[in-house]
């Protein structure tokens, strides 16, 4: 889908972003995570020509964007910014209907597309004529990503989307893009500084320093497989929860023993972290066990001792 | 306090037609220098909050437009656009220009980077922003520059009658002129009242919902083409001949009043500044004026003086008008004071005048080499007695009148002086007198009759337009009323008088008021 070649972008003879390159593909979830600075949000903002490229080549769908008008491209990608940016003089309704409008769409589509969207994103619809100063934080960010969404764009671009929000607001809302049905079949391209953020969302993790992609993979990827003492540090202080949260129960289903079942053990979905399946134990008082299945009518309990033992062993399988 | 609130009301009343049509022309010169103003400034703010490099030096423009002062920037456009409302239509738009480029440079920085960045990123071209988003949310901002410049310019229109304009300022300019405090306030409060009530309408535009700014936005211009439109523009520029006078000749009965009176005089004028009105005649913009007769720029412009074959100019001789306390603490001052008396004669005071007023000499020079020339300048003895303060009316003659004075009071006396010169009128000079602000001035006994005195007609005619009588007369009354005291006459007779250039006069063989009379009146 989004191909970026070798690409470079100075600002006053200072290299922001130094020749990189890397593919998302289709539907995949990129994130760029990196601290401030580090050229993230300049890469993304290259995607839609917010920011021109010095040298190198971004192409969509095999197109060099720069054989695109800019307004054309950027019509066609959702935008998501830190700090919403919200018309404050259009209703939450016109906020939405911003890129319909621009694509001239008719009226009654545009009515219909915007109720639809505010009912997939949980927003009531009497919000549709309030303005955006009258809503919380959260949903705000909330219509801002259906204004990003509003004409279906195949790719969305994020930058710090939950930025300005608040450490509770930010987890809850987080976990509720991360499950939205909307985005399940987008390309996104997601910047954070937020390495919690990032595993959740991203299928792929781009993690960026001076300029350049340092190591390129999955979260477990990075966790385990360290591509030098920099991705080892970055993630240092916080290793363990971030270990528990890049591994699901299915990775570790091999691993899980399952000769002894247990009847009425809570069930967890496989696609649960460990650090899910944990909370899950954590919270229960008598029994120190739960159930997972992979394969229908085959399910595996699992208690605080087994998930380690399994984490462990699924870590020397597959990087060792 | 009720009788003068009873005869301003009265006053009002009887000039309401005037009045009305001057608050007119006001509103209507207000309005057109606004809407160009709006026309020109909106877009150059734009402009700037998209280069900014250049927003230093144009923002820095036209501020420095805005120091100049009223007055002077209204003389700078005479040269250019001659008189009438072209200039100071100009002027004013100069003036309204900097409140609204500002704030509408300021409104769409100010607007939240997010905002924009969000309507870029969404695919929306620079235009849409700058009408979508840009626009509506800076017109707050904007508005409260057009409020600003709306409010300036009810100020500055008044001097607008300086320049043959119209408005309100011919109330209060012909006010001050006449010591006439109600033509002042039928003047000044419409002015004011026009001022409140604007700014109070464009506050309210201004904080209207931000939704319904976009209909403001275009109903505005509307109102403002509409009120322009009240702005008929004066039939300056026609075929006859047209006469500009002061706002003080117009008001006065030795003035165009008499004129009319007695002459019946009926000829198509404007109201104008004195500061103005010669160049215009020069410069062919008007034909007849109202101007002094040992005025300087008589001989600089090439003007003649009508003859006043019916008398009814008065004599203004001039002499320094002091107070007697002043007198009588400082015995000494009245000699001194009365060395220059008969030494400046008609001719010798237009020649004084005209080095001031056209060869730009300084007062103090032309003073200095005049009293030297008579034998009169000794050099300053630095005393430090008690400070004299000598005011003047704000033109050359005066000016020249009170440098020699302080002169000669330095040289001969060891009494200190203070000049208060270029005060505005007959009106200002004299009530700083009473009022011990000064303690001398050059009057002309002319107008201590008229204005100063408001001498009935009937004292007048015994007078019968003599010199010494007239003297006497007001000597008597000012000490009497005000406790002052006037001095020896300087000598000269600088008295109203109708003027034309050389060339015209020669051309259609006017030469006294009535053959003028008589010109016009064939010419109809």
């Amino acid at each position: 889908m989004i191909t970026v070649e070798n690409v470079v972008k100075t600002f006053d003879n200072k290299k922001a972003v130094d020749g990189i390159s890397f593919e998302v593909k289709a539907g995949e979830n990129a994130v760029l995570l990196g601290t401030s600075g580090c050229g993230k949000t300049t890469t993304l903002r290259m995607i839609n020509r917010l920011a021109e490229t010095t040298s190198g080549n971004i192409y969509i769908n095999g197109k060099n964007i720069k054989e695109i008008s800019p307004e054309d491209l950027r019509r066609n990608i959702g935008y998501v910014l830190q700090h919403n940016g919200l018309f404050p003089h259009y209703t939450i309704a016109e906020n939405i209907a911003i890129v319909p409008e621009l694509l001239k769409w008719p009226k009654e589509k545009i009515v219909k597309r915007t109720s639809e969207l505010l009912e997939q994103l949980h927003l009531p619809q009497i919000y549709l004529s309030m303005y955006p100063q009258e809503l919380s934080g959260g949903q705000q960010q909330r219509v801002g990503l259906a204004r990003a969404l509003a004409a279906d764009p195949p790719l969305l671009l994020m930058d710090e989307p939950f930025g300005a929000l608040d450490a509770v607001t930010r987890a809850s809302i987080t976990n509720e893009f991360s499950q939205l049905e909307v985005l399940k079949n987008k390309t996104i391209v997601l910047v954070t500084h937020d390495i919690h953020e990032a595993f959740k969302m991203g299928d792929k993790i781009l993690l960026m320093d001076k300029g350049k992609i340092v190591q390129a993979g999955t979260a477990a990827d990075l966790l385990f497989k360290p591509a030098n003492n920099f991705v080892t540090e970055f993630f240092e202080s916080q290793r363990m929860q971030l270990e528990l949260n890049a591994v699901s129960l299915k990775d570790i289903w091999p691993f899980l023993d399952n000769t002894i079942f247990q009847n009425n053990l809570n069930e967890v979905s496989p696609d649960a972290t460990i650090w899910e399946a944990m909370n899950i134990l954590s919270l229960k008082k008598r029994e120190d066990s739960i159930t997972t299945n992979v394969v229908a009518d085959e399910r595996k309990p699992a208690g605080f001792d087994s998930l380690f033992i399994a984490l462990s062993a699924y870590k020397r399988h597959r990087y060792e | 306090m009720n009788e003068s609130s009873q005869s301003l009301f009265s006053f009002m009343q009887e000039q309401s037609g005037k009045i009305f049509s001057q608050l007119l022309a006001h509103i209507g010169l207000t309005f057109i220098s606004l809407l160009i103003a709006v026309a020109i400034g909106v877009p150059l703010g734009i402009f700037i909050s998209k280069k900014k490099k250049l927003s230093g030096s144009v923002l820095g423009f036209v501020g420095v437009l805005q120091t100049i002062p009223s007055i002077a920037l209204l003389g700078f456009m005479i040269p250019l656009l001659g008189i009438g409302p072209k200039p100071a239509i100009v002027a004013l738009f100069l003036y309204a220009l900097l409140p609204i480029v500002r704030n509408t440079y300021t409104g769409i920085i100010g607007v939240d980077a997010a905002v924009k960045d969000a309507a870029k990123g969404m695919g929306m071209s620079g235009r849409q922003i700058l009408a979508k988003v840009e626009l509506p949310l800076s017109m707050p901002v904007i508005l409260a520059g057009i409020r600003t410049a709306t409010v300036i310019n009810v100020g500055v229109a008044t001097l607008a009658a300086y320049i043959a304009a119209g408005g309100l300022g011919e109330f209060i300019f012909g006010g001050i002129a006449l010591n006439n405090t109600n033509m002042i306030l039928a003047g000044a409060i419409p002015a004011a009242l026009l001022a409140i009530v604007l700014d109070f309408i464009l506050s309210k535009v201004q904080k209207l919902n931000l939704k319904k700014v976009n209909t403001a936005f275009w109903l505005f211009p509307l109102c403002v083409v509409l009120l322009s439109s009240f702005y008929l523009l004066p039939d300056i520029y026609g075929s006859k001949m047209l006469a500009g006078f002061t706002p003080e000749f117009m008001g006065r009965q030795d003035g165009y009043l008499g004129l009319k009176k007695i002459y019946h005089l009926n000829i198509r004028n404007v109201v104008i500044s004195d500061a103005v009105m010669y160049k215009a005649a020069y410069e062919k913009r008007l034909d007849v004026i109202s101007g002094y007769s040992t005025d300087g720029r008589l001989k600089a412009f090439d003007l003649i003086v009508l003859k006043d074959d019916k008398h009814i100019f008065p004599p203004y001789y001039v002499a320094p008008v002091i107070r007697k306390e002043v007198l009588q603490k400082n015995p000494s001052l009245a000699n001194v004071l009365n060395q220059l008396a008969g030494h400046i004669n008609d001719s010798v005071m237009t020649e004084l005048n005209y080095r001031v007023d056209y060869l730009k000499q300084s007062p103090d020079k032309v003073a200095k080499d005049f009293l030297m020339e008579q034998g009169l300048y000794k050099e300053p003895r630095n005393g430090n007695s008690a400070v004299i303060r000598i005011g003047s009316k704000i033109f050359g003659e005066q000016y020249i009148l009170a440098a020699m004075y302080s002169m000669l009071i330095k040289g001969n006396t060891d009494l200190q002086v203070e000049t208060k010169t270029g005060l505005g009128g007959t009106k200002i000079c004299f009530d700083a007198l009473t009022n011990n602000q000064i303690d001398m001035y050059p009057e002309y006994t002319g107008t201590a009759l008229l204005v100063i005195l408001q001498t009935p007609d009937s004292i007048i005619r015994k007078l019968n337009a003599d010199e010494q009588k007239i003297y006497n007369y007001v000597q008597q009354q000012f000490q009497k009323i005000y406790n002052l005291e006037w001095l020896q006459p300087v000598g000269f007779n600088n008295s109203y008088a109708l003027m034309m250039r050389k060339e015209q006069s020669k051309k259609t063989g006017v030469y006294t008021i009535s053959n003028l009379v008589n010109y016009l009146k064939e010419k109809e």
